[in-house]
């Protein structure tokens, strides 16, 4: 048995090489189909650039590209809007509303009133004034600070203040009170608030957009109120405008002389009010002067002659 | 201990508000810069949370049986805004969403800092303005 298995042993020493040498040249083979194979899968593009072209896959490529820097312009453009200062009407409605909330302890508007049924007399005064279409919001003051005035918000869109203790001093009737905002509501249609408080700031800064910036000057908005606050308690209009908005409410009720009769009467109340109530002296200063609107009312010589 | 339980019970029953009857009929979109949900239908009435543009109110409806009954619809919807069940203007909410100051001019409206303070008397404004629109004949 052991003599057996040494023959074998012997055997298989000779015969290895040859094993050996074969499985070199499987090897070899092999190598080489792997390589070929390789080369199959590399394409060369430039070979088969013409067959790629008429595949359409180039402009396919292309289209794609178009795609997708539409959609990122399509949302940068979008992340930029949210950079948009408002504009117009948008940007009045929006301070004018700002100055009311930071000045709610001054004006003291936060209180139960009376309802005077504003709502609908005044919507009909204004019809039958030819005044078709008109939004209004009137806010009723505590306060005799500010007896009455139209703040800027958009068009045909009014923005009314009205100082209740300044109502019932004169002891305004519902149709006093609307031509009293209909006066304010000339005064916001000739744009004279606006005139007044605007700057040079506030229009470069309408509208405009910030996303370069990321913030935008505030102090120009802060510098607005303040001018708000200038006007409405110390500055209030000049002769001119009151003069201009005088005679067109005067030409506005010259058809009806029951209202125009009232608005000289109101002018006379007040007039007598700013020289006799301490309380009331600074409508002076707001507008001047409702004695000098009594006497570009009153109807002259000539006109009397003429008659 | 038993009888605390009934109590619990009965007194619990005979205590639920009137108003749980309801469902909810319309999801709505409040429609200004900012507003308030009342305690009562009543433009003075306490506040019981500010809400902002675009927020979202389900308006309820009564239900008796089988009549379902709209509360205060002629100026009011009784609503719930999150946890708080009370009244808001009708005209205040759009039956889609709206097209906000807020969301237009996002970056301008964050930059001006309106804090609580202001947000509730900016929402008092819209409680307390007179409005009204002439119309054409």
């Amino acid at each position: 048995m052991v003599l057996f298995s040494r023959h074998l042993f012997l055997l298989a020493f000779m015969l290895s090489p040859l094993f050996a040498v074969e499985s070199k040249k499987d090897l070899l083979d092999k190598e080489g189909l792997e390589k070929k194979a390789l080369e199959s899968e590399v394409l060369d593009f430039k070979k088969i650039k013409k067959v790629l072209s008429n595949d359409m896959l180039g402009e396919n490529a292309k289209k794609k590209e178009k795609v997708i820097k539409k959609a990122f312009n399509k949302s940068l453009l979008i992340k930029k809007d949210r950079y948009n200062i408002p504009e117009g009407d948008d940007f009045w409605s929006f301070v004018s509303e700002y100055w009311l909330v930071k000045n709610a302890a001054i004006l003291k508007w936060d209180f139960k009133k009376p309802d005077y049924g504003l709502e609908k007399s005044f919507a009909r005064f204004l019809e039958k004034m030819g005044l078709y279409e008109k939004r209004f919001r009137i806010l009723v003051l505590n306060s005799p600070d500010v007896s009455h005035f139209a703040l800027p918000a958009g068009k045909n869109d009014y923005l009314l203040v009205i100082s209740l203790p300044f109502i019932r001093t004169l002891d305004l009737s519902k149709l006093e009170i609307s031509i009293i905002l209909l006066e304010d509501i000339l005064r916001a249609d000739g744009e004279y608030f606006k005139q007044k408080v605007s700057t040079k700031e506030v229009v470069q800064l309408e509208g405009r957009n910030f996303f370069k910036e990321k913030t935008f000057n505030k102090k120009v908005i802060n510098e607005l109120l303040k001018r708000y606050d200038d006007l409405i308690f110390d500055k209030g209009f000049d002769f001119k405008v009151q003069f201009d908005v005088t005679k067109k409410v005067s030409a506005l009720f010259r058809s009806d002389m029951k209202i125009w009769n009232t608005y000289f009467k109101m002018l006379n109340k007040i007039d007598e009010l700013v020289k006799n109530n301490i309380l009331y002296q600074k409508y002076l200063r707001i507008y001047p002067s409702p004695e000098l609107q009594l006497e570009w009312l009153r109807p002259k010589a000539k006109e009397y002659q003429r008659l | 201990m038993k009888r605390i339980l009934i109590l619990f019970l009965l007194f619990g029953q005979a205590h639920l508000p009137a108003m749980d009857k309801t469902r909810v009929v319309q999801i709505g979109y409040f429609n200004k810069i900012f507003g308030h949900i009342h305690r009562n239908a009543s433009r003075y009435s306490q506040s019981l949370t500010t809400i902002a543009c675009n927020h979202p109110v389900k308006v309820l409806a009564k239900v008796s049986g089988k009549k379902e009954e709209l509360i205060f619809s002629d100026k009011w919807h009784f609503v719930k805004v999150g946890p708080y069940r009370g009244y808001i203007n009708k005209d205040y909410v759009s039956s889609s969403k709206v097209d906000c100051f807020q969301d237009r001019f996002p970056r301008f409206f964050d930059q001006m800092e309106v804090d609580i303070t202001e947000s509730y008397y900016w929402g008092r404004l819209n409680d307390l303005y007179i409005q009204g629109k002439s119309k054409l004949r």
